[in-house]
């Protein structure tokens, strides 16, 4: 790699350490309000400002030009890096091991959710705080804020770093500048947040909590502030704005953005979203009604939970309020079902989203077309619009690195001994950004008991989810390295 | 300024490029192909749609644009498309490319209200003439506000004596850029003018005829036989604008269409052959290899360039080639043929200096875009009148002020007088530094 092209890495990862260095000065003040001892967290948040801000100064007059593969690697590293100093704190106020505290750190900026702590009441507000904040943080994307932010992107440089961060088939722009957009986005998602915050917090938690899993429940994250998660709260208003708000986030944004912007509900009209509330209703009601039937529960209490349960699980999000497992087989294939759907592409949820599923599917009937009718023209349309063979064939792709990866993520569990429902099951849950599996990771239980080992594994494995696949695997392909 | 421009060919690529650093660009074209590029690689909003069809401005949901470009191939779908837009949207200035230059004389733009048409290939046209006038100029650029001309010369000694550019400079001309081994900067005055430099001059036209006398003394100093490589629209347009120099002119083309409209066109007094020039024997058979000159109008650069480099090789000294890619701009220049702005680069540069010039300030590149000139004309009432002006705090720039068609320096004139015309020329890199100090003065 040549020193320019170190330049640009560098001067793009100070500027997103500098972000994040001021965004980690509100978990201080948390801390602060509640008379935690903040001496150590501030000495650290100092330094990571400190050391940015002078990569940031002697580079200064660097003008960033990002290639591709500098845009690819960057993003990498970051996220390796927003994983690293995550777990600074982690490790500085609770105890936790390096790995445990990377863990949580990638669970956490990677909207995962997944924990390593068997009692978080236990923990300072602080580190509750700077939970919620990472998942917060990585929901929208760190990176499409520093775009916004900074203006990042030379105006002649490459979408290259917005796509790779991007959480859907193609990240879109609707201003010419895609600084804008990426503001603007930042702003529906603020808006959102903050309406989550009055709603949870009117209906009975505390401002805290109700801060703590509103961040959470946007970046559709999954980290609460309470042992039983959602569970402790006894409440149908907490849960059913949660499953409100866990839902919309899990729609694309831009569709938010026009409703926000031109009052015009066009955006929502879209064949994904159509399958998305479709698919969320029909699990929803047959989960309900195993409930129902199983437990004996009165119909509203059913519907309460499982709706809350399948958007939980469907927006990727992993909050819980009842541990489903105990609803019997029937019940873990329908909420396996919305593990593998995911949410809405250009949403803040994760797993294969569904848009994927359609074209493929549509792929799919286009082959039976061919193969029946050989002299057919024909394509595959979605809103009315052709889809490209490229994408078809990126989709293709996203899908087997998807299975290739939960696979190698299960083996590796599987061989290390565990039964073949949590290794399954926690391939799923990690590399989806989901966070609770089934079994041994099932929404009761935690990820405390993995060896150091695993804990690197897995969160390797939440980044490549996250990154959706390509972003990672491109590192491995020989040519990315080559200079000729 | 918010700007959007119909057409993501060539001309709207390279426009959409240049002009995203400062402004807000729309792309629209029904090329999802070309759509795609741009959207990869540059930051503007890119719009599939038709731009004859009023559908396609609903869907951005904008009420107003600073400046409508229209850049596509036809003719027709530019000028329709200023007057859709308008029934969408509010659009304020309107600049579009055409092709036939038959509307620079009919009131359509105005009824319009087309703000700047550009016509590419009969500037282009226009530019190889100028070479005529004056034979050992690489390139020759005028202005409405002065007489004085910018030529750019090789410089071809026969014998060692070295100049340097203090030698030249007097009240009537000055050396303002020199572009030597691909590099362009701004000279001062003890700099050593080399063999195969390319040297810029400012001033009265004949006194750079004088200084272009020492410093090539291998260009023939008049052009009879001229030999056309292409037939196209733009090769038509060349030839049209050489019959009054009563040269004896040969075209060269593939394609028999474009040779019968060529010979319509020109109406036999231009003789036309019909071959597929990559056919080295054109050279002996038609005797090109007596030409004293040859103009290579293809719109492939890559054709241009062999055919220059044929030329070259029988000894051909005047090659001119018409150069589209700026990629190859550099090439062109090393071989010695004089480069001039094809239909493409031409609408490109002539677009840019229309929205970066004012009312009052002009602005101008040159050096295949890589230096620059801006004009700032003291007109009447102006409040810099009987100002005193310190220079701009920069190197590598020369600062002119014309009075009375004679060059001073800054220093020279003490207070600004009406009609003077302040001139600045520099690289391209330090454009907006300039940009910023004449604005201000």
């Amino acid at each position: 790699m040549d020193i320019h092209a170190l330049k640009n890495i560098l001067k793009f990862v100070s500027v997103i350490g500098m972000a994040l260095s001021l965004f980690l000065l509100t978990a201080i003040v948390v801390g602060w309000i509640y008379g935690e001892n903040m001496a150590e967290f501030i000495y650290f948040d100092l330094s990571l400002l400190l050391v940015n801000a002078m990569v940031f100064f002697l580079l200064r007059k660097h003008t960033i030009k990002l290639s591709i593969k500098g845009g690819i690697l960057s993003v990498n590293l970051i996220w390796i890096l927003l994983g690293v100093a995550g777990a600074v704190p982690l490790i500085l106020y609770t105890g936790i091991s390096p790995a445990d505290a990377f863990f949580e750190s990638v669970s956490g900026f990677t909207t995962t959710g997944a924990t390593v702590f068997p009692d978080i009441e236990s923990l300072p507000r602080s580190i509750l705080y700077l939970r919620s904040l990472m998942h917060w943080l990585g929901g929208m994307g760190i990176i499409v804020l520093g775009v916004g932010l900074f203006s990042l992107i030379n105006p002649s440089g490459s979408m290259a770093l917005f796509k790779a961060e991007s959480t859907g088939i193609k990240m879109e722009k609707i201003t010419p500048k895609v600084k804008n957009t990426a503001l603007r986005l930042w702003g529906i998602y603020l808006i959102f947040t903050v309406m989550d915050t009055i709603a949870l917090w009117y209906a009975g938690m505390t401002p805290f909590d109700a801060l703590n899993h509103a961040f959470s429940t946007i970046s559709t994250g999954g980290f609460s502030t309470k042992n039983a998660s959602l569970g402790y709260y006894d409440s149908a208003w907490i849960i059913w704005i949660t499953t409100f708000f866990m839902i919309i986030s899990g729609i694309n944004f831009l569709a938010h953005l026009k409703l926000f912007s031109t009052g015009r509900l066009d955006g929502y009209k879209r064949e994904e979203v159509l399958w998305y509330m479709m698919i969320f209703i029909v699990l929803s009601l047959i989960l309900g009604s195993i409930d129902v039937f199983v437990d004996y529960d009165s119909t509203f209490h059913a519907l309460t939970h499982s709706f809350f349960t399948v958007a939980s699980v469907l927006t990727t999000t992993g909050f819980a309020t009842l541990d489903y497992e105990q609803w019997g087989h029937i019940a873990i294939s329908v909420i396996f079902v919305a593990m593998l759907v995911g949410g809405n592409a250009g949403s803040t949820a994760g797993g294969v989203k569904v848009i994927r599923y359609i074209v493929l599917f549509k792929n799919i009937v286009l082959q039976f077309t061919r193969t029946l009718h050989p002299n057919a023209v024909a394509g595959v349309f979605i809103d009315g619009q052709k889809i490209s063979s490229q994408i078809i064939s990126s989709t293709t792709g996203f899908i087997f690195l998807f299975v290739l990866t939960n696979m190698l993520v299960s083996l590796y569990l599987f061989g290390r001994g565990f039964d073949a429902m949590t290794a399954i099951s926690t391939a799923l849950a990690t590399v989806g950004n989901i966070g609770p599996g089934f079994a041994l990771t099932g929404p009761a239980h935690n990820y405390a008991f993995f060896s150091q080992v695993d804990k690197i594994v897995l969160s390797i494995a939440m980044i490549i989810g996250r990154l959706e696949f390509y972003t990672v695997f491109l590192l491995f392909s020989s040519s990315f390295w080559k200079k000729f | 300024m918010d700007i959007m421009i119909a057409g993501a060919g060539t001309v709207g690529y390279s426009l959409a490029q240049t002009l995203s650093h400062k402004h807000n660009v729309i792309v629209i074209d029904k090329n999802i192909n070309k759509l795609n590029k741009l959207d990869e690689d540059i930051d503007i909003l890119v719009l599939h749609g038709d731009i004859e069809n009023p559908k396609t401005y609903q869907s951005l949901n904008i009420d107003e644009v600073d400046l409508f470009i229209a850049v596509t191939d036809s003719d027709e779908a530019n000028l329709l498309s200023t007057l859709i837009v308008e029934d969408v949207v509010d659009v304020k200035r309107k600049i579009i490319r055409l092709k036939n230059d038959g509307f620079l004389k009919s009131h359509v733009l105005e009824k319009l209200a087309i703000e700047y048409a550009v016509f590419p290939d009969l500037t282009t046209a226009n530019k190889v003439k100028a070479l005529f006038a004056f034979p050992k100029a690489n390139n020759v650029k005028t202005f409405h506000q002065t007489k004085h001309k910018l030529i750019s010369i090789r410089v071809q000694y026969e014998n060692d004596i070295l100049y340097s550019v203090g030698e030249f400079v007097n009240e009537n001309v000055s050396i303002v850029g020199i572009e030597r081994e691909k590099s362009f900067f701004v000279p001062g005055k003890d700099t050593f003018i080399h063999k195969d430099d390319l040297v810029y001059l400012f001033g009265h036209i004949e006194a750079i005829e004088e200084i272009a006398s020492k410093l090539d003394e291998k260009m023939p100093s008049s052009i009879k036989k001229v030999v056309i490589f292409g037939a196209n629209t733009l090769a038509q347009k060349i030839a049209k604008a050489l019959l009054d120099k009563k040269l004896e002119i040969k075209m060269i083309e593939k394609d028999i269409g474009h040779c019968r409209r060529a010979s319509e066109l020109l109406q036999g007094k231009v003789s036309i052959i019909n071959s597929a020039h990559e056919d080295q024997r054109l050279f002996e058979e038609e005797g090109l290899k007596n030409a004293d000159m040859i103009i290579a109008a293809e719109p492939d650069d890559e054709k241009n360039i062999i055919k220059c480099i044929e030329a070259k090789e029988y000894g051909i000294e005047k090659v001119v080639a018409v150069n589209n890619d700026k990629a190859y701009y550099n090439l062109m220049h090393k071989m010695g043929v004089v480069v001039v702005r094809g239909s493409k680069a031409g609408a490109h540069y002539a677009i840019l200096e229309k929205i970066s010039s004012s009312s009052i300030v002009t602005q101008r590149h040159f050096c295949g875009g890589n230096g620059v000139l801006f004009m700032r004309k003291i007109y009447p009432h102006s409040e810099l009148i009987g100002k005193s002006v310190e220079s701009i705090k920069l190197d590598n720039v020369i600062v002119l002020l014309l009075r009375e068609e004679k060059l001073y320096g800054l220093s020279q004139v003490g207070q600004l007088e009406q009609g003077d015309i302040c001139i600045v020329f520099g690289n391209v890199n330090n454009k907006e530094e300039i940009e910023q100090w004449i604005y201000t003065l």
